[in-house]
């Protein structure tokens, strides 16, 4: 009888020490296999490539790397604060070829990608890619250039969904959705999107509020994606 | 009574005189209206022109402008008498930028540096640095920019297959930052996506300024 109470025992401490580790470790082995809170932010240009160069009236110079880094910042910590991995592929103002910012996404295993650059207008631009052609063609020029054929449904849709959001919080400003090809896009194993916010000559980028509102638009669109 | 005579009289001549003078404006008018439309309907198009005036070609240019790629047939002398001349000419014509703008999308101040024919028909176009370092344009400004000088080259120069892009002789990875200038163009900027393989229609904007749904 005290034996059986005994063993009895043993096994319920095992099993209550197996299910919390399986717990934890499901736990951590889920975080680490959904990549689908992970996102990663491309700030375009960088270094020499200084992208759009606005020369404002009151004499200040406004360059597009400077606009599309602190944009994509703002959207990283935007993000990290409500919980969502992200990661840049240029932290800083240095130049990245299209190749090295592909490599710099993948190594994060993405669950979104999205370019933030400035547009020549005054609307705003999202853009998805437009695949090239010859898929089987054996000189294929893009080393990459399949990985972002099983997703371009899922890009299109997160498109959309920040549409939707930037509208929201620029009612005023137009929002166009063009499909091009993007070489950049293309190289990404995940749902890829290229943002280009309003030409400086528009938007104060030198106003950190600014890329804050963008920030929480791209912030509400990832929410609205993920749900 | 005779004052009554002579008023009748002044009422004639007066309305003699503006019914001269009416038929006389309407006369002008209807003159030079006429050859006006005339005028209008007659022109001839670049390529009549070429014909007509003795060592001179026409060539089809396509300009980005406002987000879409606009066709202008220009007319260059002397004659086009090889695909070498095409080419050059062509690329020349491109770089001039579309007729009557202030504010071309094309790079201002780049050189034609030499064009070169591979051996699997590209057709190779050195371009001055001046071609990147002065372009200012976001992503579709730099997709209509190679795309437009993509369908020029291939619309007025025979037998090639796709256009290469050299800066100063080398191959660069891009101009703009957004598209990939050190592919074949056409393998790079010809897609299937239905809203971008015409040329009027598509390297055409595409915006819709609706989403994708
Ligand atoms: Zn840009």
């Amino acid at each position: 009888m005290l034996l059986r109470k005994i063993l009895m025992n043993k096994f319920l401490s095992a099993f209550i020490v197996c299910f919390a580790f399986m717990t934890l470790w499901a736990q951590a082995s889920g975080a680490a296999a959904s990549p689908g809170n992970t996102v990663v932010v491309d700030a375009g240009h960088g270094g020499y490539d200084a992208g759009i160069v606005y020369n404002s009236p009151d004499g200040m110079q406004t360059n597009e790397k400077d606009a599309d880094l602190r944009i994509a910042r703002a959207v990283i910590s935007t993000l990290r604060a409500a919980g969502t991995e992200a990661f840049a592929t240029r932290p800083v103002d240095r130049y990245m070829d299209i190749s090295q910012r592909a490599r710099a996404a993948q190594a994060k295993s993405p669950g979104l990608f999205l370019s933030v650059h400035l547009s020549s207008t005054g609307a705003f631009n999202i853009y998805v890619t437009s695949l090239p052609q010859d898929q089987t063609d054996p000189g294929q020029f893009y080393l990459y250039s399949n990985r972002q054929r099983p997703y371009i449904g899922e890009s299109r849709d997160f498109a959309s969904a920040l549409e939707q959001s930037i509208k929201q919080a620029f009612p005023n400003v137009s929002v166009l959705y063009t499909e091009i090809p993007l070489p950049l896009l293309d190289m990404i194993g995940a749902p890829a999107v290229m943002l280009e916010c309003p030409s400086p000559a528009y938007l104060n980028y030198r106003d950190p509020a600014v890329a804050g509102r963008i920030a929480q638009a791209v912030a509400g669109a990832v929410r609205a994606y993920e749900k | 009574m005779k004052n009554d005579k002579r008023g009748r009289k002044v009422f004639f001549t007066v309305a003699l005189v503006l019914l001269f003078a009416g038929g006389l404006t309407a006369g002008y008018l209807y003159l030079s209206l006429g050859t006006g439309l005339q005028r209008e309907q007659e022109k001839p198009s670049a390529a009549q022109v070429a014909q007509e005036v003795q060592g001179s070609s026409p060539l089809k240019i396509y300009y980005p402008v406002n987000g879409y790629l606009q066709m202008e047939e220009r007319v260059v002398t002397p004659m086009i008498l090889t695909r070498e001349d095409a080419a050059r000419a062509t690329v020349q014509e491109f770089l001039k930028g579309p007729a009557g703008m202030l504010d071309p999308s094309i790079p201002p101040d780049t050189r034609l540096l030499g064009t070169y024919f591979g051996a699997d028909g590209e057709l190779f176009i050195d371009l001055s640095d001046a071609f990147r370092r002065n372009f200012q344009g976001d992503a579709l400004t730099e997709y209509l920019l190679l795309r437009g000088l993509y369908e020029s080259l291939l619309s007025n120069v025979s037998g090639i297959k796709d256009v290469r892009l050299l800066i100063d002789g080398n191959e660069i990875e891009t101009i703009g930052g957004h598209m990939l200038a050190n592919v074949p163009l056409g393998r790079e900027l010809i897609t299937n996506s239905p809203q971008s393989t015409g040329v009027s229609n598509a390297a055409n904007g595409i915006s819709n300024g609706t989403g994708p749904e």
